[in-house]
């Protein structure tokens, strides 16, 4: 593994929660099984990068000179959300092709429990990856993110075992510059709870947060009700 | 019929415009009253992902600007045309930007659709949608990535019907405009 000693990572994370979030959480695993393998990284937040041209460029700079990108963000209304598009279209219109095409692993969850909401997000980003110069090194998809919710995930145990063996998997094959392994991705894939379960628990989570805020009885309203 | 018109072209300069106009130009001679949205060159926030929409104001975001207006045109219009070039396969940052502050329409609480979890209406009625994409060439993979994108969106946007149209630039204006009457004429009350 000394060959990975000088290599660059970058961790661009494309939620707009602040301070903490479940792509954070999920892109820092990845890449602190990396940093062990001799990988360097830094984190960008494009809800702060994509604030200003300077961010941008700083962003786009990052991307130039790494070595891997790792692509962290949530799914949006089916597909990725504002910021994540929009670096996107910023690398895109910045890039020259590099004599080695820099890796790109897309790591991406939702809050539905079933990973099939987030094929399009996925081939989306595999479109990016191939057209762009990029090597596409697959993706890992977790359903139920809100489970997470910016903890840091190897403090969570348990109930996140496959996400974690997902991405020991996931880090192993990287630094022998193999992409994700089917394994990994499957492991990833493995609904901690049931879907009627999460479907009942989220229901109750969001009457109590209603409750909180005494807004339990006007949930359903209906402001633009003509 | 109201038809709310969301144009996601990135710029001044983005051939997405001159669609939008031919659809204008088609629209105008219908009977259909239209909204319509250049979206790059109104300022409007990301969605930060707080769900205050759902829990502390329910129906209505937090962030008091344009795309609370774009919000309530979507839901009171019978179509939602959603113009927009398709990087990649997906939309625009610019469409993307009301798309996702437009959660507020939907309910936090989930039912179960072709056995995939969903969330439930909040409204009675929900538009049409329609997603026209714009690319430079022909891309059949592109275009079949879109037309999917559209689909689960109306899933989760409770749409009655939907429907997509990829207009290439290497094509003649005649053809555009012939490609986008035909999508529009299904549409009662445009004809
Ligand atoms: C505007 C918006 C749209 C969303 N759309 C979807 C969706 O289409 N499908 C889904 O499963 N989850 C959806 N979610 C839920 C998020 O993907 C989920 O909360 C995720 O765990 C957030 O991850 P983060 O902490 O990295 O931001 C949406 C959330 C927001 C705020």
């Amino acid at each position: 593994m000394s060959e990975h000693i000088s290599r660059r990572a970058v961790l661009l994370v494309g939620s707009a929660k602040h301070p903490s979030s479940t792509s954070e959480s999920l892109g820092r695993a990845l890449l602190e099984r990396l940093e062990g393998g001799g990988y360097r990284y830094e984190t960008i937040k494009l809800v702060r990068a994509l604030r200003s041209e300077e961010g941008t460029q700083v962003m786009i700079q990052a991307v130039k000179q790494a070595d891997l990108v790792v692509f962290a963000f949530p799914l949006y209304v089916d597909t990725l959300p504002t910021l994540a598009t929009k670096a996107l279209e910023q690398i895109a219109a910045s890039r020259v092709e590099p004599t080695t095409p820099p890796q790109f692993v897309a790591i991406v969850n939702c809050g539905f429990p079933e990973v099939e909401h987030m094929a399009l997000a996925i081939e989306v980003c595999e479109r990016f990856a191939k057209t762009t110069g990029f090597e596409w090194m697959g993706a890992l998809a977790l359903g139920g993110g809100q489970a997470v919710n910016g903890q840091p995930l190897d403090e969570l145990g348990g109930m996140m075992r496959h996400a974690i063996e997902a991405l020991n998997l996931a880090a192993e094959a990287l630094l022998q510059d193999q992409a994700i392994p089917q394994e990994a991705v499957d492991l990833m894939a493995t609904p901690f709870i049931p879907p009627r379960l999460y479907t009942m628990m989220g229901g109750w989570g969001w009457r109590r947060q209603a409750a909180q805020m005494g807004t339990k009885k006007n949930l359903r309203d209906r402001p633009y009700k003509e | 019929m109201q038809i709310t018109l969301l144009n996601g072209a990135l710029n001044e300069n983005d051939p997405t415009h001159a669609v939008a106009d031919l659809i204008l130009a088609e629209l105008d001679e219908s009977p259909a009253s239209v909204i319509y949205y250049p979206l790059h060159t109104i300022p409007i926030a990301t969605c930060i992902g707080c769900f205050e929409c759902w829990v502390k104001s329910p129906g209505e975001c937090r962030i008091s600007d344009a795309g609370r207006d774009i919000a309530r045109d979507m839901i009171q219009s019978d179509v939602v045309l959603m113009l927009s070039p398709i990087p990649f396969g997906t939309y625009s940052s610019e469409l993307k930007k009301v798309l996702d502050r437009a959660i507020s329409l939907i309910l936090p609480f989930f039912q179960m659709v072709d056995g995939e979890v969903h969330h439930q209406p909040r409204y009675e009625r929900y538009p049409s949608l329609i997603g026209i994409g714009v690319l430079p060439t022909p891309n059949a993979s592109l275009a079949d990535l879109f037309d999917r994108l559209v689909g689960r969106h109306s899933i989760n946007m409770h749409a009655p019907s939907h429907a997509t149209l990829v207009v290439t630039l290497d094509q003649s204006e005649q053809d555009q405009q012939n490609a986008l009457r035909s999508v529009l004429s299904q549409l009662e009350g445009v004809k």
